[in-house]
């Protein structure tokens, strides 16, 4: 059990489509591997239906909160830094674990680009803020997080995921409502790579990509790639996955935010630090401040949305 | 860079009154200036006067921290006495550690720093402090040894570059919670540095020796003394605020201009300085170009594959005016008026990096769905970022439409080296008197600045008035009249 830990060029992909449990192994895997110098591991990994906003990120703003609720999609906040994606069976994940010396986003992107341009014939690009483009279509977004040790580079990879729901799930009413620090989105227009060749699958994508790993980091042992299922983990990854899944991450991690709600003409300003109200500026007759200070936000987040209403 | 260490300015200041201090300076240097091990030290004496040593932590590089200011004085007394023994004797052995940003990845300048414990949380080593986020990458900030928060020197939510300093680890045992309340509170003027310093290296202060790297015996670390209470004058501050909140907090922040703004500042004030500018206003009764256009839209789109605008109907209007009143058309080169026998117009285009003026060129000669075509086709590659640099030369005539964001009125300046620039601005319906009876008309101004130079008063009326009549019944263009 313990040789999961070991170092080396290494191909795992993760048994598992969800996202919490996704994003526990990642980060168990980045924190406690032996990561040797000039090496790489390679992570693959696919989610049920669910959005992922980046670590100081506001989810109100990023994602319509009532659609994900109704849809039963989850909400996930991750670790690194970054925008919001949508993930499902179709977008595919890929991450990039290193030493803290080796990291660098464009070599990895540059791989991927040769790599499915070659393949597939396609024409992508990679831009300057490491995002990977199809002409004027985004297929890729990245986001990254450094360790004193270690660092990882993740990426998206748009196969051949429902766009429809895609543009559905992060469209948000709220963002105009919210001024805070938050990172904020760069919206563009999205493609599946499916769209410009449709012979590219999951399936074919990932075996690609593992072949040509080992060729990109000149390594002759190519039987160093396995499927990973992380319950075998669960006990050393659960610390990880509860804080994923708890509403204080998801939630109160947001960074401080001023929620400006219209109640008859007249505008209600509600800041939110730490994910609690902590002040309520507008006209006092109108609202009950009782039921709102010190109320955790995403809790009376309902009651909000009515007080906009009248 | 930090000469300035917190618990000591409460001793030193009860010190002050009875003698004077030498205090070691440690100037840290920047890694590209000298190799690492070498720390250079200077003396300085301490006044007595409080304004005085706040110059003597100063030394060429002129950033300070005013990390003092944050720390409340409410220092233990026993360490007053152990420095009063200290000060005068042996060098100093600090337990205060000082926590740096850490390089940023991939030549990034900044990033935006996100707090994730409070001063006097306890922290174990390697603990995270606190996170950077630059670029879509989160960097960690890492306790070095452990012990307690003492103080942030940044903010949440601040924009720090590599090698800030962010906070003060106290790592002896026995460290007493600092009280937070007043040290939070002016968090906000301190030492984050602006990243648009990228040109002055020696300004970045990007010294990463902590002190833990020191060990007590390499001399007298001792950093003199912070001025003890928020300096009287009023210091330009180097906080980092945002240039584009107003928070009322009463600091400035300075951001290079670029080198567009720079252009354009400078071709402004060009224009100022050599015409005789001033404007003349007219308005135009815009129904008949409203109707038309609502008329024929639907035609001209499914014909020509492009909608009908307003410009069109200006620019050919401009285009007829100017060939009836060649003048306007001239310009002044020297000592000498240069008539031209073409019309070329400067038509302002709005692209993703600013405004932009291509030239539509011998407009006399067009009709409206070319003047159309090339207006779209000049939209297009601004866009995208291709216009050819020799299509934005030359133009004999500019208009420019302050409309499209709702102005009313106003007064354009010429560009450059053309004698006259049309302004439009919005319409709006108005009440106006026609034959004796007021109607709502959606009325438009039209400024035009002329240089008087070469335009009298009454050319310039006239002119303005054609392009009124032009535009308002754009029969008469063939009635030549």
């Amino acid at each position: 059990m313990q040789s999961i830990l070991r170092g080396g060029n290494r191909v795992l992909i993760s048994k598992s489509t969800n996202v919490y449990t996704n994003l526990a192994l990642e980060r168990y895997l980045a924190e406690n591997i032996k990561h040797q110098p000039k090496t790489r591991l390679l992570l693959l990994w696919r989610n049920q239906p669910c959005v992922v906003v980046g670590r100081y990120q506001n989810p109100f703003a990023e994602s319509d909160i009532k659609y994900l609720a109704e849809k039963q999609i989850d909400l996930a906040r991750r670790y690194s830094g970054g925008g919001t994606c949508y993930h499902d069976l179709g977008n595919l994940n890929v991450t990039i674990v290193t030493t803290r010396e080796d990291y660098n986003r464009k070599k990895n992107l540059h791989w991927i680009v040769n790599t499915l341009n070659e393949a597939f014939n396609l024409t992508l690009h990679v831009t300057d803020r490491d995002d990977i483009f199809l002409d004027t279509f985004k297929v890729t977004g990245s986001a990254s997080r450094l360790e004193r040790l270690y660092a990882y580079h993740h990426f998206t990879l748009l196969i051949n995921s429902c766009l429809n729901d895609l543009r559905r799930s992060l469209k948000s009413e709220d963002q105009i409502k919210i001024t805070s620090k938050a990172t904020p989105s760069v919206r563009s227009s999205v493609l599946n790579l499916a769209d410009r060749n449709n012979s590219i699958t999951y399936e074919k994508t990932i075996a690609l990509l593992i072949e040509k790993f080992f060729q990109w980091n000149n390594e002759k042992n190519t039987t160093n790639c396995d499927y990973i299922d992380p319950l075998l983990y669960y006990e050393q990854m659960k610390d990880f996955e509860n804080e994923l899944k708890s509403q204080k991450f998801l939630y109160q991690a947001t960074p401080p935010f001023v929620y400006t709600v219209e109640h008859e003409k007249q505008p209600i300003e509600i800041s939110v630090s730490n994910g609690i109200i902590t002040d309520i500026k507008g006209n006092d007759s109108i609202i009950d401040k009782k039921n709102f200070l010190g109320q955790l936000f995403h809790a009376v987040y309902h009651n909000i949305q009515k007080l906009n209403k009248t | 860079m930090s000469h300035i260490v917190s618990l000591r300015s409460a001793s030193l200041r009860a010190l002050r009154s009875s003698s004077t201090i030498v205090a070691a300076s440690k100037c840290t240097t920047s890694p590209h200036r000298s190799c690492q091990p070498l720390r250079k030290f200077s003396y300085s004496i301490l006044s007595t006067s409080p304004d005085q040593n706040s110059t003597i932590g100063n030394n060429k590089n002129k950033k300070r921290t005013h990390s003092a200011r944050t720390i409340s004085i409410d220092s233990v007394p026993d360490s007053v006495y152990r420095f009063n023994r200290r000060i005068h004797t042996s060098p100093v052995f600090f337990d205060s550690v000082d926590v740096r940003a850490p390089p940023f990845p991939e030549s990034v300048k900044e990033g935006t720093i996100r707090l994730l414990k409070k001063v006097g949380d306890k922290v174990s080593v390697d603990e995270a402090i606190a996170e950077i986020e630059t670029d879509k990458a989160n960097l960690s900030i890492n306790a070095p040894e452990a012990g307690t928060i003492e103080a942030y020197l940044v903010a949440d939510s601040d924009n720090v570059t590599s090698g800030v300093h962010v906070a003060k680890l106290n790592t002896s045992a026995d460290a007493k919670p600092v009280s937070e309340s007043k040290t939070d509170a002016p968090i906000g003027k301190v030492e984050t540095k602006s990243g648009q310093s990228i040109e002055k290296p020696s300004a970045d202060p990007a010294a990463h020796i902590s002190l833990n790297e020191l060990s007590p015996s390499a001399g007298a670390i001792r950093d003199t003394s912070a001025p003890q209470k928020p300096i009287a004058h009023p210091i330009k501050t180097y906080a980092k605020i945002d240039p584009h909140n107003v928070t009322g907090t009463r600091l400035e922040t300075r951001v290079k201009m670029s080198r567009m703004r720079l252009k354009i500042s400078e071709r402004l004030k060009e224009a100022q300085n050599t015409c005789a500018m001033l404007t003349t206003f007219n308005e135009i009764d815009m129904s008949n170009a409203v109707e038309f256009r609502k008329k024929y839209a639907d035609q001209f789109l499914k014909r020509h594959n492009i909608k009908l605008g307003f410009m069109s109907a200006f620019v050919k209007a401009s285009a007829c005016a100017l060939t009836d009143s060649p003048i306007v058309n001239a310009v002044i080169d020297g000592n000498e008026i240069v008539y031209r026998d073409y019309v070329d117009i400067s038509v302002a285009v709005a692209s993703p990096k600013g405004l932009v003026v291509p030239v539509i060129r011998n407009v006399e000669k067009m009709n409206y769905a070319d003047i159309e075509r090339a207006i779209n086709e000049y939209g297009e590659q601004a866009k995208k970022g291709t216009l050819p640099i020799e299509d934005m030369d030359g133009g004999t005539f500019t208009i420019s439409n302050g409309g499209v964001f709702g102005s009313l009125f106003g007064t354009p300046i010429i560009n450059l080296p053309q004698s006259a620039i049309l302004g439009m601005h919005g319409i709006f319906d108005r009440p106006v008197a026609i034959n004796g009876k007021m109607e709502i008309r959606p009325m438009m101004y039209v400024a035009l600045t002329y240089d008087h130079r070469i335009i009298d008063g009454r050319d310039a009326v006239l002119f303005l008035r054609k392009i009124k009549q032009y535009v308002e019944d754009s029969r008469t263009m063939f009635l030549d009249i």
